[in-house]
């Protein structure tokens, strides 16, 4: 129980720092972030603000910057508290620090009470545990960027500007209330005399922090709920953005590695001789990780060192997964007929309504999904450099302080003694929260005697050896009722648990126990007011690595529990969008999303030769709903439009919002409409954007988007869209031909014109 | 070996195997980092570079058998100026990570440098080798209209 309690109050305290910023408390234990980073005659305001003598301000985006636009909603929280037009704050993302822990993350991951049973074995509560007592675990994921940063870089921003203020009235000799802000000048608006922040900041830093500083209302907000022009959009034009892969030191060596072809394989010979004598190819080394055994190859550029890779005559010992799709098939099977798994919600006795039922009045329904990559386009990829007991690690990571955790282990080094440099990520839908690259970096660093290397992974390696998303099946019993209200809904659904999968990679000592809602959410947690419900998920093992892949769960939940209801509504002969708000007839918010998103898409007024379905979702503090269109015949199919109607809460910035809406939406697309990975003898089928295909610009149907803004907090966008897509094309494709398709991906079984 | 290459309009001579593919003479000999790994094999055009002119994946042509004139994304901008597809770029937000988005402002382009105002089946079909992994399609195209806009009003 210790631990859970320690997590949370930790938690509380950081939550309740809404009110009370005392900022220098929370980074106690941790160290002053800026320590030895700061440049220009910089001098901190708040761990998250600096004010150089040039006047600039730069601020720390604590969060990784994979396309979502984070750094530019940061600075514009800040900008907002300073009355600074957006294009003055220089944002850095290169500083890790445990004082940058995020909280909302692990409000989200944080153990589930629901079934009564301990889940203190987690991995997040594990590694915090491990981490330090603070708590920092600084991580992106689960839609948390914005979220995280609403409440803390407001408060940096007040905190800062209730100091210059101060500091500003003691010069100037004035009441702090006669004080405004201008592009970085505090005014006095009398007498028109002013400071700039850089005149101002020397005294502010002395000064006792506030006890209570106050964030601008929200009425008043003039950057903030307006459109920004993103702050790094400038370089990413014009080539001048560093990525993991465009780090470059001086005397660094490029590298790549080879990885056992199959999970859990070790090596058992290694025949290096070719590849040692070509030209250009420094040193060839083995490396060890809990993701595999892989070689690693150092040479003067990463194409000698790919070309060196194919030269190598690697044996590989007879112990690595067998996996293929039969197994995998057979292992789901297994666990769905096993049962015993973790039942997260249960309303009324779904069991009892089902085997007393009439039979043939109970709807008996097998879905499945397959695995899928994360291909992002930048490879994985992070450089290091070990040198007099300290390690530096760049890396384009969504987790600093799990890639500093696990280097600690591998190298066995104090976390004091490893510095993380977080570059921008060319993607991360989730792939980037494993250590793993950075991890292969850093142990080929200790062997080059202080020179830095840089380990990039061919596309081959990256896709073969991805911790991939779980391939899923449920098996689905419902009793159909009026409107298309479910009398009695039974889903059980089996897939291997990323978290047992994540755990096993970085701390296979650690038992595992409990839950994991990342398995199960899409189902347990549905808004739905399923009046018989029993939701169940049964981990299941296929000897293939998993992990969290953009809207994890409910990516694979979403399309088994919405497509479920599809069915349930046409047996019932009921209107999927009445079926749904009847299912939600007191959530106001739900109910919202889905009025408007058919009020948009015309769902009451047919259109000649075109069919719709319909999907929604609840993730991440938001609500979304999906209409798709399709029209054409299954060997001809059209995807005409999709519409998506999502309610965030407040949208800091609605462009930025759109456009994850729409990220999200062709990522959901590409998955539901093309992709898997197979196997063959424990080894992935697909390689590269040939077998693995992504989206294209010919296949990106219009998508139109609405977004609406009922509450007083951010949600989270980035990784809405994707579950809501593939089942509202399903339900399309049934309306449009009456083929229920319940295995993605949809190419399986329609061709797309 | 050492090679002699155009590059951004110098011309450099470089010490790097023919057949090294230019895509990592640019990137870890001439340090020039902007254009991007993403496949290897001419599948995803994150590697796109002009050759006197004409859009080439990087990636599969030999340093050895270039002899044009190479611009790459560090070329576009003149003094500063962004050309009128990287200004259509920023102004439309289209880039979220970035990875991609050398390729597609090279392939863009070469695009408007033939065909000033494409319709849209001749985007489509300059731009559909170009995969963007954040799915930024329909912000690529509302961005090469509004480049081809900026060309015209600057002629
Ligand atoms: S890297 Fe050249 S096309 Fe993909
Ligand atoms: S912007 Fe990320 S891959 Fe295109």
């Amino acid at each position: 129980m210790g631990l859970k309690r320690r997590a949370f109050l930790i938690g509380t305290a950081l939550l309740a720092a809404g009110g009370v910023y005392g900022w220098r408390r929370l980074t106690a234990g941790w160290g002053d972030p800026f320590d030895g980073r700061l440049t220009r005659g910089e001098t901190p305001l708040t761990h998250f603000i600096a004010i150089g003598d040039d006047n600039s301000v730069t601020i720390v985006c604590p969060q990784a910057e994979m396309g979502q636009g984070v750094t530019t909603t940061l600075a514009a929280l800040v900008a907002e508290e300073l009355d600074l037009p957006l294009a003055m704050v220089t944002v850095r993302h290169d500083i890790a620090s445990g004082a940058y822990g995020n909280v909302e993350i692990l409000r989200d991951g944080l153990p589930l009470a629901t079934d009564g049973r301990s889940a203190l074995g987690t991995l997040w509560a594990g590694v915090a545990e491990t981490i330090g007592p603070a708590l920092g675990l600084q991580v992106t994921g689960a839609s948390t960027s914005v979220r995280d940063g609403f409440e803390r870089l407001r408060m940096a921003g007040a905190t800062a500007r209730a100091l210059l203020a101060e500091s500003a009235s003691i010069e100037l000799g004035v009441p702090k209330g006669s004080l405004a802000f201008s592009d970085a000048r505090i005014i006095h608006q009398v007498s028109g005399r002013s400071l700039t922040f850089a005149e101002a900041v020397s005294r502010a830093a002395a000064l006792p922090v506030p006890s209570e500083v106050r964030a601008k209302p929200r009425e008043e907000w003039r950057i903030l709920g307006n459109p920004q022009t993103r702050v790094d959009g400038r370089a990413k034009a014009t080539g001048q953005a560093v990525f993991g892969i465009d780090v470059d030191l001086p005397d660094m060596l490029h590298g790549t590695v080879v990885l056992a072809p199959r999970a859990g394989q070790t090596l058992a010979a290694q025949d290096d001789s070719a590849a040692k004598t070509m030209p250009g190819v420094a040193s060839i080394l083995r490396v060890t990780t809990h993701w595999g055994d892989g070689v690693v190859l150092l040479a003067d550029t990463t194409w000698t060192a790919f070309t060196a890779a194919e030269a190598l005559n690697l044996t590989w010992a007879d112990n690595g997964s067998t996996a293929d799709d039969a197994s995998v098939a057979a292992a789901l099977d297994a666990a769905l007929d096993a049962g015993d798994g973790w039942v997260l919600r249960e309303t009324g006795n779904a069991a009892r309504a089902l085997d007393t039922a009439d039979s043939r009045a109970v709807m008996r329904l097998a879905y499945e999904v397959p695995f899928l990559a994360h291909a992002t386009m930048e490879p994985m990829n992070a450089t290091a450099r070990l040198a007099d007991g300290l390690l530096d690690v760049w890396a384009p990571t969504q987790a600093p302080s799990v890639v500093q955790f696990a280097c600690a282990r591998a190298l066995d080094l104090p976390l004091a003694s490893i510095r993380v440099h977080p570059t921008l990520l060319g993607g991360g839908f989730g792939r980037r929260a494993e250590a793993d690259f950075a991890l292969i970096a850093a142990l080929a660093a200790r062997e080059t005697s202080g020179r830095p290397v840089q380990i990039t992974w061919s596309r081959e390696t990256d896709m073969t050896h991805d911790v991939y998303r779980p391939a899923a099946k449920a098996r689905i019993t419902a009793l159909p009722g009026d409107d298309g209200v479910p009398r009695a809904l039974s889903i059980v659904a089996a897939a291997p648990s990323p978290t047992r999968s994540i755990a096993a990679r970085l701390m296979p000592s650690a038992p595992v126990a409990g839950p994991d809602r990342f398995l199960a959410e899409g189902l347990f947690d549905t808004p739905y007011a399923l009046p018989v419900y029993h939701s169940e998920t049964v981990d299941a093992d296929a000897g293939v690595p998993v992990g969290f892949w953009r809207s994890v769960g409910y990516a694979h939940n979403t399309f088994f529990l919405e497509c479920a209801l599809d069915e349930i509504a046409v047996r019932s002969s009921a209107d999927p969008l009445t079926q749904r708000l009847a299912l939600l007839e007191r959530d106001v918010r739900a109910r919202g999303v889905l009025v408007r998103a058919t009020e948009r898409a015309g769902w009451k007024e047919p259109k000649e030769g075109i069919a719709r379905g319909l999907a929604f979702c609840r993730a991440y503090g938001s609500d979304v709903a999906c209409v798709a269109e399709v029209s054409g015949t299954l060997d001809a199919l059209t995807i005409e439009r999709l519409v998506l109607v999502a309610d965030v809460g407040i949208a800091l910035d609605p462009s930025l919002v759109t456009d994850q809406l729409v990220s999200g939406a062709v990522f959901g697309l590409g998955a539901a409409m093309h992709q898997a990975v197979s196997f063959s003898d424990g080894v992935p089928n697909e390689t590269n954007f040939d077998t693995f295909e992504l989206l294209r610009l010919s296949g990106c149907p219009v998508i139109d988007t609405e977004v609406l803004q009922t509450g007083d907090t951010p949600g989270g966008v980035g990784e809405l869209a994707v579950p809501v897509i593939a089942p509202a094309l399903a339900n399309a494709i049934f309306a449009l031909t009456g083929e229920r398709i319940r295995s993605l991906p949809l190419i399986g079984r329609v061709t797309f014109a | 070996m050492a090679l002699t290459l155009t590059i951004n309009g110098a011309t450099r001579i470089v010490d790097a195997p023919a057949d090294m593919p230019l895509l990592w003479v640019l990137r870890d000999v001439i340090k020039l980092k902007g254009t991007k790994y993403g496949c290897g094999i001419a599948a995803c055009g994150a590697c796109t570079v002009l050759v006197d002119g004409e859009p080439v994946r990087s990636c599969v042509t030999l340093a050895g058998d270039v002899t044009g004139a190479v611009t790459t994304i560090e070329g576009l901008a003149e003094d500063g100026v962004l050309s009128a597809v990287q200004q259509a770029w920023v102004e439309l937000n289209v880039a979220q990570c970035g990875y991609c988005q050398s390729g597609q402002i090279m392939a863009a382009t070469a695009l408007l440098a033939g065909k000033p105002d494409p319709d849209d089946a001749e985007v489509t079909e300059a731009m559909d080798g170009n995969l963007c992994r954040c799915g930024t399609y329909p912000k690529i195209r509302a961005a090469i209209a509004r480049a081809s806009a900026l060309l015209k009003d600057a002629a």
